[in-house]
C-alpha cells in the first residue's frame, strides 16, 4: 500500500466506527452469499442498498476490479423485486460501465418447508462484464483477456432463470439454485449451478447490544460452475469455483461482506476476492406511502 | 509496465448513460408506485391474528419454550424485536397500520410453541415475512419477549 493510501486510513477507521456506533435500526435476514440465492425474501417495504466490489485477473492478462450496486426492494413478502449496475475498470485499459440487471424472485409456497423453492427471472443487458455474478456455460478467465473495447461491442441481452432450491436447519442454511441462461440473440441455453451453505457463529442473541457479538457473524462455503449448454451439457471446459465467506452484520442496518473465490478448473480465474456492504433502510415502502398520502 | 486507466471514457458513452439512467428511473418509478399502491396495506384485528395462529399444526401448542422463565431471554428477544420487528409492529409492539398491535390477550393466551411456528412460517399471502433465516434460538428468544407484553 503506498503512502497516500494510507494518509486515509485513519479517516477511513473513523467512518468505519461512526458507522458502527449508529442506531439500532433493521437487519434482514439474507444469507451472506455472493453467487448463490436461499429462499429469504427482503421483508417487505424494505430497500437494500448494496455495494459489490470484485476483483480478478485471468493468466496472461490484466486485473480488473468490478463495481456492482444493488437496490433490493421487497415488493411482498413473497416477492422481491432488485436492479443492479454494473461496471469494471481493468488495469492498463479503460473503465467502463458494463450494464444492468433487473430481476425478479417468487416464493412459491405459503409455508416453511424442508425445501424451500423460489423462482428467479432476470434480464440483463451487460458487456465486458467481470463481476462473476453468476457462471454459466463455458464461461472462463479466458473471457477476461479481451481488451474492453472490443469486449464491450457484444452487449449480452439475456433472459436468467433459477430455481432456488433452500433449506434451514438448526441454524443451517443449505441453498441449491440450478441456473438456464439463453441469450436473446440466436445462441444456445447456458446451465450452471450454486451452492452455499452458512450458519451464524452464535444461535442464541445475547442480552445486551453488541457489534461483534457472536450472532453477528456468519459463516459459509460456496461452490459454483458453468454446466455447458444445451447442446453440449458437460463438465469439460468449464469453470468451477470455491469460496468461503465470512460476514458481519451490526445492529444499525449494515452488514461487510468478504469471500475469496478460487478455481477449481484450468478455466477458471485462479483467485477472486469479493467484498459487500449492505445497508437496509427499513420501513422504506411504508415512508413512500406516508408520503402520499399526506400530500 | 506503467498503468493507464482511461476514467473518462465512462463519460464517452452518453447513450449508456442514459440507458442506465433512464433503467434507474424506471425502477425507482416502479419502486415509489408499488410503494405508494402496490403493497396495499390490510387492517387486522384480534379476530383476524386468531384465525392465523389457528392455521398452526396441532402438535405446535405442546412445545415448550426452552427459555421459559429466563430474564436474559426476554432482554435477548426485546433486543431481536427491535431489530427484526419494530418497523411493523411499534417500538413497543402497539401496532401500526397493516400490522397487528402485539398487546393483545391473543398473544398471552397463545401457546408459545404456536407463536414458534408462526414465526418460522410467516403469512407471507398477508405480508407477514417468515423468519425461518433466524435460528431457532433466537425465534424463541422473540417469544419469550412477546409473552412480557401486556
Amino acid at each position: 500500500m503506498n503512502l497516500r493510501a494510507c494518509r486515509y486510513l485513519p479517516a477511513a477507521a473513523a467512518c468505519l466506527l461512526l458507522w458502527a456506533a449508529m442506531p439500532a435500526r433493521c437487519r434482514a435476514q439474507e444469507g451472506p452469499y455472493f453467487v448463490t440465492y436461499d429462499h429469504h425474501m427482503e421483508e417487505p417495504g424494505n430497500l437494500e442498498l448494496e455495494l459489490e466490489p470484485t476483483v480478478t485477473r485471468p493468466s496472461g492478462g490484466n486485473r480488473a476490479y468490478s463495481g456492482l450496486m444493488e437496490l433490493e426492494y421487497g415488493t411482498t413478502a413473497w416477492w422481491t423485486t432488485e436492479l443492479y449496475l454494473e461496471g469494471q475498470s481493468t488495469v492498463n485499459d479503460s473503465t467502463i460501465f458494463t450494464g444492468f440487471r433487473i430481476e425478479n424472485r417468487f416464493h412459491i409456497l405459503p409455508t416453511e418447508h424442508w425445501i424451500n423453492p423460489v423462482l428467479y427471472v432476470e434480464y440483463e443487458n451487460t458487456s465486458a462484464d467481470k463481476a462473476l455474478k453468476e457462471v454459466v456455460g463455458f464461461d472462463s478467465q479466458s473471457d477476461g483477456l479481451d481488451p474492453n473495447g472490443e469486449a464491450r461491442s457484444d452487449v449480452e441481452r439475456e433472459i436468467e432463470t433459477k430455481l432456488i432450491l433452500s433449506s434451514d436447519y438448526k441454524g443451517w442454511n443449505v441453498a441449491e439454485n440450478f441456473i438456464g441462461e439463453k441469450n436473446l440473440a440466436h445462441e444456445p441455453w447456458e446451465f450452471g449451478y450454486a451452492f452455499g451453505v452458512n450458519r451464524p457463529v452464535g444461535l442464541a442473541a445475547s442480552p445486551e447490544w453488541c457489534n461483534l457479538c457472536r450472532e453477528n457473524l456468519r459463516a459459509g462455503l460456496e461452490l459454483y460452475g458453468g454446466l455447458g449448454t444445451a447442446d453440449d451439457l458437460t463438465l469439460r471446459g468449464t469453470s468451477h469455483y470455491i469460496a468461503p465467506i465470512v460476514a458481519w452484520s451490526l445492529p444499525n442496518g449494515t452488514t461487510f461482506r468478504l469471500s475469496p473465490g478460487f478455481g477449481l478448473t484450468s478455466d477458471a480465474y485462479r483467485f477472486v476476492l469479493r467484498l459487500g456492504v449492505n445497508y437496509e433502510f427499513a420501513g422504506f415502502g411504508r415512508k413512500v406511502r406516508q408520503f402520499f398520502q399526506s400530500r | 509496465m506503467r498503468q493507464h486507466i482511461h476514467r473518462g471514457s465512462f463519460l464517452r458513452t452518453p447513450a449508456v448513460l442514459a440507458l442506465a439512467s433512464a433503467t434507474t428511473l424506471a425502477f425507482l418509478l416502479i419502486l415509489f408506485l408499488t410503494a405508494a399502491l402496490g403493497a396495499r396495506e390490510r387492517s387486522w384485528d384480534i379476530a383476524r391474528l386468531s384465525a392465523v395462529f389457528r392455521e398452526a399444526p396441532v402438535e405446535s401448542s405442546s412445545w415448550p419454550n426452552p427459555y421459559a422463565g429466563r430474564n436474559d431471554a426476554v432482554r435477548a428477544g426485546a433486543k431481536l424485536f427491535r431489530v427484526h420487528c419494530a418497523e411493523c409492529h411499534g417500538e413497543n409492539g402497539q401496532g401500526r397500520t397493516g400490522a397487528p398491535a402485539l398487546r393483545t390477550s391473543v398473544i398471552q393466551e397463545t401457546p408459545p410453541g404456536v407463536l414458534f411456528w408462526f414465526l418460522r412460517n410467516g403469512n407471507l399471502r398477508q405480508g407477514m415475512p417468515s423468519w425461518s433465516g433466524l435460528p431457532d434460538q433466537q425465534r424463541w428468544q422473540i417469544v419469550s419477549f412477546l409473552k412480557t407484553l401486556h
